[in-house]
Parts: C-alpha cells; sequence; structure tokens
C-alpha cells in the first residue's frame, strides 16, 4: 500500500516568484529586510497576533510568552497534561473500540485531536474543558476554526470560509474563550491589590495577556481572541497534519529494515524517525514573506522590494546537495550536516521558529538530562506503537480533500495488542 | 537580592548549541551582559560561561526561553 502524499503546489501562490532553495529560503528567513507574508486572507483571525508582528515588538512578545514554553512549563504539559489524557483515551478505546474481529479500530486523526485538547486548553488557558460533552465541542470548534485560519490553502469558496469562520470563533468566545478570560481578569486583579502571589497565577497565554494589559486593547478589543486562535490552532493542527506521514513512513521502512520493527517502541528511535519524517512533511503548503527592500540574496536571486515570494519547504527539505542523493528518501538514520537541524526548516527559521517546536520534539540539553520530556509526538507514536499500531489493511488513508495541505482527514488504524 | 551563607547559589553553565543557533539576537538583547553575537559567524557567545547571581540567572532563563531556536542550554554546576 502506497499511502505516502505527494507534494501539489495550490493556486494561490501562482503568481508569486518560487523559491525552492534551501539556502535561499534559510536566508530569507533570517534576514531582516523581510517581513511575514501569510496570512493575508486570513489575517481577520490572526493579524497582530505574534506570527504576524515583527522588530522590537515581536521580541517583547516572545518574552511575555517565554514563561509558556518554559522547561518547567513542557514538562508539566507533557506528563500533567497529555500523559493523563493519552492514559483516558487509551483506557477507552480498550473497553469499547473493538470491533467484530475483537481488535481495536480507530481513526488515527480524531484520536490525534482527543490527546493533544487538553495541552492546547493549557497552553491557552481554556477552562471548563471538563466534561466529555464539553470537550467534544471545544475539540470540533478549534479543528473548524483551523480550516478558516488557513482558508488560503482552501479548495472550496474561501469568502465562505471566512463567513463559517467567524461564526465558528463566536460561538468559541462565547463557550469558552471569554467565561476563561473573565476569570484570569479577576486572578490578576487580585494579584495587582497584593491579595495573591504571582506565582499562584496560571501560566497561559490569556494570564500572561491579561497582565500585560493586552486583554482589551482599546481600539482594538478583538486581538486578544485573534493572538488565542493562533496558539489553539498551531497546536493542534500542525501535530495532526504530520504525525500520521510518520507512521506511513515507519510502515514502508520497516517492510525493508525488519531488525528496526522492535525499535518503534523505542522514544531514541521514534525521535529520529519523527524528525526525519518531519523534514519531508510540512504543515503548511508554503511559507510566504515580503522584502522591505530591493534584496540580492547570496544566491544571486533578486526580490523586488513590496515583493511577496513562497518559499516551498517541500524541495528545500529534499535538496540532494544539503541532504544528500537519497534526500527525498525517508532515513531515520540520516545525519544533518553541522549547522542543520535534522527537521531542516519545518519549524521555520528566524525570528518566527515555531514556539511549540520543544513541546513536540521533547527538550533534552544532554542525554543524561532527567528534567527533559520527550516531546508530544514521541509520546503518542510510542504509546500508539506499544498497543501494536498498524496501518488498517482494509482501509486506506484519505488525504485532505478540501484544502492544499499535505495532510489525511482520515486514517484508519488498528491497534492489534491493546 | 543575596542568598544566605545556609542556601547555597545555584549556579549554571550557559552553553549554545552551535548547531541550532541562527545569530537572530534576541539573547543579546534580553541579556546583554551574558550574551553577544558574533555578526561575522552569525553566532551567540557568551560572555560570562557560569552564572550563579539570582537576578542575572532570571535574565538568562528570559533569554534562554525568549531564544527562537532554542540554542541557549543552562546546565546546572554542582556545587563544591
Ligand atoms: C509538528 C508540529 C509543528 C510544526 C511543524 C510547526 C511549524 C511552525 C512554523 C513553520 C512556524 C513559522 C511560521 C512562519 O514563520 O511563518 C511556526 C510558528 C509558530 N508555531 Fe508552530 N509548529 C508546530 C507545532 C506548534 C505547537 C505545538 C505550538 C503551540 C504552542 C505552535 C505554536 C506556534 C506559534 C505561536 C508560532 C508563531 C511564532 C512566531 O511567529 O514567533 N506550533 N510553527
Ligand atoms: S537568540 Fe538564540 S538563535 Fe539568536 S543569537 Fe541568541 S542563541 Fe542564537
Amino acid at each position: 500500500m502506497n499511502a505516502r502524499t505527494e507534494f501539489v503546489a495550490p493556486p494561490y501562490v501562482a503568481n508569486m516568484q518560487r523559491v525552492d532553495s534551501y539556502a535561499d529560503i534559510d536566508e530569507i528567513l533570517r534576514s531582516e529586510d523581510f517581513m511575514q507574508g501569510s496570512h493575508r486572507e486570513s489575517g481577520v483571525f490572526f493579524n497582530g497576533s505574534l506570527l504576524l508582528i515583527e522588530g522590537h515588538e515581536h521580541m517583547q512578545r516572545r518574552q511575555l510568552f517565554s514563561s509558556l514554553v518554559s522547561r518547567t512549563a513542557m514538562h508539566y504539559y507533557e506528563t500533567g497534561a497529555l500523559v493523563p489524557v493519552i492514559d483516558k483515551v487509551m483506557q477507552e478505546l480498550r473497553d469499547e473500540g473493538r470491533g467484530k474481529d475483537g481488535l481495536v479500530h480507530v481513526d488515527l486523526i480524531p484520536l490525534i485531536r482527543s490527546m493533544l485538547y487538553r495541552i492546547t486548553a493549557l497552553v491557552t488557558g481554556v477552562d471548563n474543558v471538563d466534561t466529555p460533552q464539553k470537550t467534544e465541542r471545544f475539540r470540533d470548534l478549534v479543528d473548524k476554526l483551523g480550516v478558516a485560519v488557513t482558508v488560503e490553502w482552501s479548495t472550496g469558496d474561501h469568502e465562505q470560509v471566512i463567513r463559517d469562520g467567524l461564526e465558528i470563533r463566536r460561538q468559541l468566545i462565547e463557550e469558552f474563550l471569554l467565561p476563561s478570560l473573565e476569570r484570569r481578569r479577576g486572578l490578576v486583579s487580585q494579584f495587582k491589590e497584593g491579595k495573591m502571589a504571582k506565582d499562584a497565577l496560571p501560566t497561559d497565554l490569556l494570564t500572561m495577556l491579561t497582565l500585560h494589559g493586552d486583554d482589551k486593547r482599546p481600539g482594538d478589543e478583538d486581538y486578544v481572541w485573534r493572538e488565542c486562535a493562533l496558539f489553539l490552532v498551531a497546536s493542534t493542527q500542525t501535530t495532526t497534519h504530520t504525525l500520521p506521514h510518520v507512521i506511513v513512513h515507519l510502515t514502508d521502512w520497516c517492510k525493508s529494515h525488519p531488525e528496526d520493527a522492535p525499535k518503534r517502541t523505542d522514544a531514541t528511535f521514534l525521535r529520529i524517525a519523527a524528525m526525519e519524517s518531519l523534514r519531508l512533511h510540512q504543515p503548511a503548503p508554503t511559507l510566504l514573506r515580503i522584502a522591505l527592500k530591493d534584496v540580492t540574496l547570496a544566491s544571486g536571486r533578486k526580490i523586488a522590494k513590496d515583493e511577496r515570494v513562497a518559499l516551498f519547504f517541500v524541495p528545500a527539505n529534499r535538496e540532494t546537495a544539503v541532504f544528500g542523493p537519497d534526500a527525498a528518501e525517508f532515513n531515520p538514520y540520516r545525519v544533518a550536516p553541522p549547522r542543520l537541524s535534522p527537521w531542516g526548516l519545518t519549524f521555520g527559521g528566524g525570528v518566527h521558529t515555531c514556539i511549540g517546536r520543544p513541546l513536540v520534539t521533547g527538550m533534552f540539553n544532554r542525554p543524561d538530562d532527567k528534567s527533559g520530556t520527550e516531546g508530544t509526538m514521541i509520546r503518542i507514536l510510542r504509546t500508539l506503537y506499544e498497543a501494536g499500531a498498524v496501518m488498517d489493511p482494509t482501509k486506506p488513508p484519505k488525504r485532505v480533500a478540501a484544502s492544499y495541505h499535505d495532510a489525511y482527514e482520515s486514517f484508519p488504524l488498528v491497534l492489534r495488542s491493546l | 537580592m543575596s542568598s544566605s551563607p545556609s542556601t547555597p547559589r545555584k549556579a549554571f553553565r550557559v552553553v549554545i548549541d552551535e548547531n541550532m543557533c541562527q545569530g537572530i539576537g534576541y539573547c543579546e538583547r534580553t541579556c546583554p551582559s551574558v550574551f553577544t553575537v558574533d555578526k561575522e559567524r552569525l553566532m551567540a557567545v557568551v560572555k560570562i560561561p557560569i552564572v550563579d547571581d539570582p537576578t542575572l540567572l532570571e535574565q538568562v532563563e528570559l533569554a534562554e526561553q525568549t531564544c527562537p531556536t532554542r540554542a541557549i542550554a543552562l546546565i546546572p554546576v554542582d556545587e563544591s
């Protein structure tokens, strides 16, 4: 079964200069002569958020959000939020997920979402995602919001996608975000009146924004919801898009390298496999940047002032001159060239490099690091392989049809030893 | 702020992962007394390799968490 997805260039970028080379993209992402060019159409959902601001304001915001990604926070997200949810979800499957053959059959896409929702709620600061009904409702709203905030890549009617997205956002605010924000306003007032210690405050996005007075920006009261939208979607959709590819690659790899099959429950092996798969597949079709002045890159490529360029990560991350003659292939034992990440450009580069990367791939400063984390992607993969996960031989996965994302809308698995 | 003699100050070695650092400079702008960026190599340079002053350590931790590529590691130095 060949379930690999192939990269298709979306029509949205057809009239832009296309940048395919690793060195050019790397230079553009790091350069101060370019600014963010993504999310024009979807700006109504993201404008003014961390992803779309530049310069000193961007650095200050990354400082403000730094406590969300401290080692302590990462450790808590993984052990206090992800692991208990994974255990619960697996127990439910064990109890109620068996088919007529006595085996557990499950679709990986909603499964990943149900494993990640608590981290998403914790990072953003969303309360009351506690009952099964509320959890389901929250997951559904975030999932639908994700479609709207990436409208650029939608194959549907873009105006309709935006209209639907605004309605979804309204419901999300009314049912979850506003009550959570109001609680935080109360806590922050208590702290400011000296009735509460700072470290008793929650460490989440809504609290940081409230502390900073950004929960109600004069003249732009919706800003707070746009920052929330970024964190809600970025923390779930990216992993949901990229994780299934690891399973496809490992399925193929273990056919030709059966000696590696038992290593699929080993976190170290899964980490190198996940990083290699991330090199080959990105959560968004391209990133866009705008030149702030006429620029000539080191390669000689010229980009005019105000020109918007499309950065094509797929060819860049598969460049043979960078990753070797078999760069288009999956090889978990590949050694990244010096000064390059094993995932290539997949988490971006320069100031906008993904703030959630350590959450996904784990934080290890040293091999003996006890306070390190495994990473959400590795934890989920390990759980699935410990449960004997294989791709369902009777139901092939389905690629998403509603957008140009390199992703699956359904990915049936059988958990043979659960 | 200084720690009392009975509670030994925690000391950390500040290390840059040269494979991750992109010379972005948020570290230098966050904590200029410990970090500077070598503009030619596009690489952060640590000016004070071991930090134990609590106030300075707070700034170093902020730099560690603000660094977009997470290229800074703080490794505890065993108290002697
Ligand atoms: C497989 C997982 C992920 C991948 C591949 C990924 C990829 C990326 C990329 C490529 C960017 C840069 C976008 C640009 O420069 O235009 C980015 C930014 C960002 N990511 Fe992720 N991401 C992932 C997971 C996460 C998670 C779990 C979070 C949640 C905390 C997150 C939050 C963000 C935020 C807030 C930004 C904006 C950062 C800034 O502009 O300074 N991401 N991500
Ligand atoms: S902020 Fe990080 S990437 Fe940038 S120079 Fe400092 S250590 Fe290097």
